[in-house]
């Protein structure tokens, strides 16, 4: 590339004013999360209507566990609530479904070491006391499925070291990327249509990488987020339904 | 701060993007990004990296998200570069750069116009050196054919 060209690329300037308005709009973002100072969670969450109203069971999700660098970067603890029928359901390349938040109760292990799914409950348990993502449900996870007696938490954990697939009725998948605090769809590029549902492939990601999934819906709520937690070595998962909101 | 980054990045997301009101919003979300997040670089070298990584990413969010630019008019980036005082003739070759697909163009910015080596593409944009460099291959191709000439 000669060099009339990359001078030429530099005369390309911002239009003027842009740094005024954008000093407008942080002072104007500052002033509003001043104002606001609400718990972290409750600006995450995609709002949306639920498809499914009529939970009867509403399971707790306890995010927030090491790792998971939110935003103000302390490591907080956050209820979710997640629909009786939130449609969701993570899948091996091979189609086999390896559990879905149907199955909550269930501790579920995929067939190949490399790819274990646990979904992991505790009923009537509060938010401080619940330990999601720590030894109670590390290792195989069974001793706290549907063991516990009035399960309301839930927590996916996902170990992945091949691409699996989540698959929801949302409409868009996103991928959040913490350390840079971005949103990527990924539906654009990886959506599969099956009986009206969204397949999203899920590749691993380098060391590190801390993200989150995010799934919408204009009707409904649901969401998973997906956490590497680099202490644990693994991708944690959880998913949500909010509704009322 | 905004001295120092607001035209580079502005520069870079309209190549992407190819709209001026685009880039403008592409310019302040990366601004806001930074001054929620607070981050912390080892150097200015790690900082600026960090700016264009997140407009890059920025940009193809937007991108994804609006389903934006399946076809900018060719004069409508020819009046803005016109506007900013490019000649026609490098106006014809940026005009052609910023036609590429999308994953082409940004690798062939970042290292042909914004100087970055491969390997520091290759860290900007997450992928292998090698990869960059097939990009930029396959890159020059395309404006060979579209212009007519090797650059």
């Amino acid at each position: 590339m000669n060099k009339n060209t990359i001078d030429a690329y530099h005369k390309i300037t911002a239009p003027e004013g842009l740094q005024e308005r954008i000093e407008a709009r942080i002072r104007a973002e500052q002033a509003a999360t001043a104002a606001r100072r609400s718990p972290w969670w409750k600006g995450v969450w995609v709002p949306a209507a639920t498809a499914f109203a009529a939970a009867a069971i509403c399971l707790a999700v306890w995010a927030g566990g090491a790792g998971t660098g939110r935003q103000d970067g302390e490591n907080r603890m956050a209820e979710m609530r997640l629909g009786d029928s939130p449609s969701v359901q993570l899948m091996s390349e091979r189609g086999e479904v390896l559990g879905s938040s149907q199955t909550v109760l269930d501790v579920y292990s995929g067939e190949t070491a490399d790819l274990n799914v646990m979904l992991v409950s505790a009923r009537g348990v509060a938010p401080a006391e619940a330990d999601p993502f720590g030894q109670e449900t590390d290792g195989s996870g069974q001793k706290d499925s549907a063991k516990r007696s009035g399960v309301r938490a839930a927590v996916f954990q996902v170990t992945v070291t091949e691409p699996v697939t989540f698959r929801t009725d949302s409409e868009s998948l996103s991928v959040y990327d913490v350390n840079e605090m971005l949103w990527t769809e990924l539906c654009s590029e990886l959506i599969l249509e099956t009986d009206g549902e969204l397949c999203v492939l899920l590749s691993p990601m380098g060391d590190g990488e801390v993200f989150y999934i995010e799934m919408s819906s204009a009707e409904g709520q649901s969401e998973i987020q997906i956490v590497y937690d680099e202490t644990a070595g693994r991708y944690l998962a959880s998913c949500q339904e909010i509704t009322g909101e | 701060m905004f001295e120092r980054y607001t035209d580079m990045l502005y520069r870079l997301c309209y190549s992407i993007l190819l709209q001026k009101e685009d880039a403008e919003d592409a310019v302040q979300d990366v601004f806001l990004i930074y001054f929620r997040k607070h981050p912390t670089f080892a150097d200015e070298e790690h900082e600026k990296a960090w700016f264009i990584r997140v407009a890059v990413n920025r940009c193809r969010d937007m991108l994804r998200r609006n389903k934006i630019r399946a076809g900018v008019p060719l004069s409508e980036v020819e009046e803005t570069l016109a506007a900013a005082g490019v000649d026609s003739e490098e106006s014809e070759v940026l005009a052609a750069i910023y036609g590429l697909p999308e994953k082409y163009r940004i690798v062939m910015i970042l290292h042909y116009l914004e100087e970055y080596p491969v390997k520091q593409v290759a860290e900007l944009c997450k992928l292998t050196q090698s990869a960059v460099k097939m990009r930029l291959a396959r890159g020059r191709e395309m404006l060979k054919a579209s212009l007519g000439r090797e650059l």
